[in-house]
């Protein structure tokens, strides 16, 4: 069950510790590199690794576009076998979810950019002695440039300001994503749930346009199937007595039976093939979008489990999430290979 | 109901009778497609009794055939139609996480000290071309006093790069001018 993590101030590193005096000098330097030595072990430590979380809010925005467009693909594809007087509803309808759908991608890739986001924040402050020598070395070379007299008292300065911005990198990243990211677990549990439901709309859609795709096709060879079906009955009746048990009279009918089944093969066989793609296909897209509500799930826990990472200073185990992000690409790679076009469908005229 | 025995047009009309109604009260998903899916048995197993049967079984079918389908539309359309209904929260949503992705991307920016660099690079490229100025008018013997003036006001500018002195004080970095 998803939890809310506490709201919490911005930890110990104020305002004031960030920003500084308005003229510090050396002697300043060192009150200030002990407050900020003094900050929490929540507030010094690395902060944890949020690229899984960006990668599969990525992946997630990916399969959320395309079960999607897969879904509205079958409706389109359905529309075009179903009675005469519903084409034109179903393809009604395949619009009407292709916009609403775009509603939910572009949410869903808000929310991707926001995980971007969230992962350029933790990576700016983990790389805070990089920033900071950047910055050093650009003053260095305004100094020399403006003839200030640094000398070596600059250069130790300037080291002293990398090592101390190291820590207020850090700082200055996780109180912005504990606020931030606290602000946003609302946001983040509708569009989960929000997501969840429309997921589970979708498999329903897919389900029942699937099942129309599959009525039609039995429609089209219904008397000829209803004839073969009473033809394997009779058979496996035979069966059942066994061939020991049959007398002269029931074998020959038996043969009669076989031979009229095998006249049947050459539409059964490629109305048995259209049956299987439509199910492999309906099979494949309600798996996709299994795994994508299943992954939404996850992505909503992993965004509480972040939180409680950055405010307690822990790692975080991201193994499972991206198992599941390997999977939900393969799915989807799946769904795309099962919409191979079909051949037009059987008749028992041929 | 199994078709088993059913036997001429008037039973297969009201074992077709009995889905129909069966088929009105079907609500869940599951339902619906076990319903239809009989509906469309019920066109593969339906015979006539004999030939003067044929036109009235073939109605039956067409009939199974136009509920077996409805059902399923019915299905599709209130489906679609939740999913439509979510559309103005999602789009409410968009705009929060876009709002925090965007002010997230500026606090990286600010903890990269990114407009810090900026501000101290082009301030040490304006000092470099008033330095620049300054000494081409110093090697020039034909300038003017007013072109000297300019030299004397260079000066001025160069030692009072307010701009740059702040930023480097901004990082706790003392500097004497």
């Amino acid at each position: 069950m998803i939890h809310f993590a506490s709201r919490r101030p911005l930890g110990n590193v104020s305002r004031t510790t960030i920003n500084g005096p308005s003229r510090p000098s050396i002697a300043a330097v060192g009150p200030r590199l002990a407050t900020i030595l003094l900050c929490s072990a929540a507030g010094c430590a690395v902060l944890p690794d949020v690229k899984p979380f960006a990668e599969a809010s990525a992946q997630l925005a990916v399969s959320i576009r395309s079960v999607g467009k897969t879904a509205v693909l079958q409706m389109r594809q359905v529309s075009d076998v179903a009675l005469p007087q519903n084409r034109k509803l179903i393809s009604d309808e395949a619009g009407k979810l292709e916009a609403a759908w775009s509603a939910h991608v572009a949410a869903m890739n808000a929310a991707a950019d926001y995980a971007r986001s969230v992962q350029e924040v933790a990576e700016a402050g983990n790389a805070g002695a990089e920033s900071a020598r950047r910055v050093a070395d650009a003053a260095l070379k305004l100094a020399e440039t403006a003839n200030f007299a640094v000398g070596q008292t600059g250069a130790i300065v300037g080291e002293a300001f990398v090592a101390i911005y190291k820590q207020v990198a850090r700082a200055r990243a996780r109180a912005r994503l504990i606020e931030c990211m606290n602000d946003l677990q609302p946001a983040v549990e509708s569009i989960m749930n929000l997501m969840a439901q429309s997921l589970e709309d979708l498999r329903a859609i897919v389900l029942a346009a699937a099942q129309i795709h599959l009525n039609a096709l039995t429609r089209g060879v219904g008397d000829e199937l209803g004839f073969r079906l009473s033809l394997v009955a009779a058979r496996d009746r035979f069966y059942e007595k066994g061939w020991d048990n049959l007398d002269d009279a029931q074998k020959a009918e038996l043969a009669t039976v076989e031979k009229a089944i095998a006249e049947t093969d050459k539409w059964h066989a490629p109305y048995d093939e259209q049956m299987r793609g439509v199910m492999a296909e309906r099979n494949a897209t309600v798996e996709a979008i299994s795994a994508a509500a299943q992954g939404m799930r996850d992505w909503g826990a992993m965004h509480v489990e972040l939180i409680d990472a950055i405010e307690q200073g822990s790692g975080i185990d991201t193994g499972e999430l991206l198992i599941l992000i390997e999977e939900i690409g393969d799915l989807v790679e799946r769904m795309r290979e099962s919409r191979a076009p079909l051949p037009p469908a059987p008749t028992p005229n041929g | 109901m199994s078709f088993d025995n059913l036997k001429g047009a008037d039973q297969w009309a009201d074992a077709l009778k009995a889905l129909i109604e069966e088929s009105q009260t079907a609500e869940t998903l599951e339902e619906r497609l076990d319903i239809s899916k009989r509906l469309t048995e019920f066109i593969t197993r339906s015979r006539p009794a004999d030939e003067t049967e044929r036109a009235a079984i073939d109605q039956l079918d067409k009939m199974a055939g136009a509920v077996s389908e409805a059902v399923l539309i019915a299905e599709i359309q209130q489906r679609v139609q939740a999913i439509t209904a979510r559309a103005n929260e999602l789009a409410a949503l968009q705009k929060t996480f876009a709002s925090a992705a965007s002010k997230n991307l500026a606090a990286a920016k600010s903890i990269r000290l990114e407009n810090l660099r900026a501000a101290i690079t082009a301030a040490t490229g304006i000092i470099e071309s008033l330095n620049k100025v300054k000494g081409d008018l110093a090697a020039d013997p034909a300038a003017s006093e007013e072109q000297k003036g300019i030299s004397t006001k260079i000066d001025r500018a160069l030692k009072s790069v307010q701009d740059a002195r702040n930023a480097l004080e901004l990082l706790g970095v003392p500097i004497s001018l």
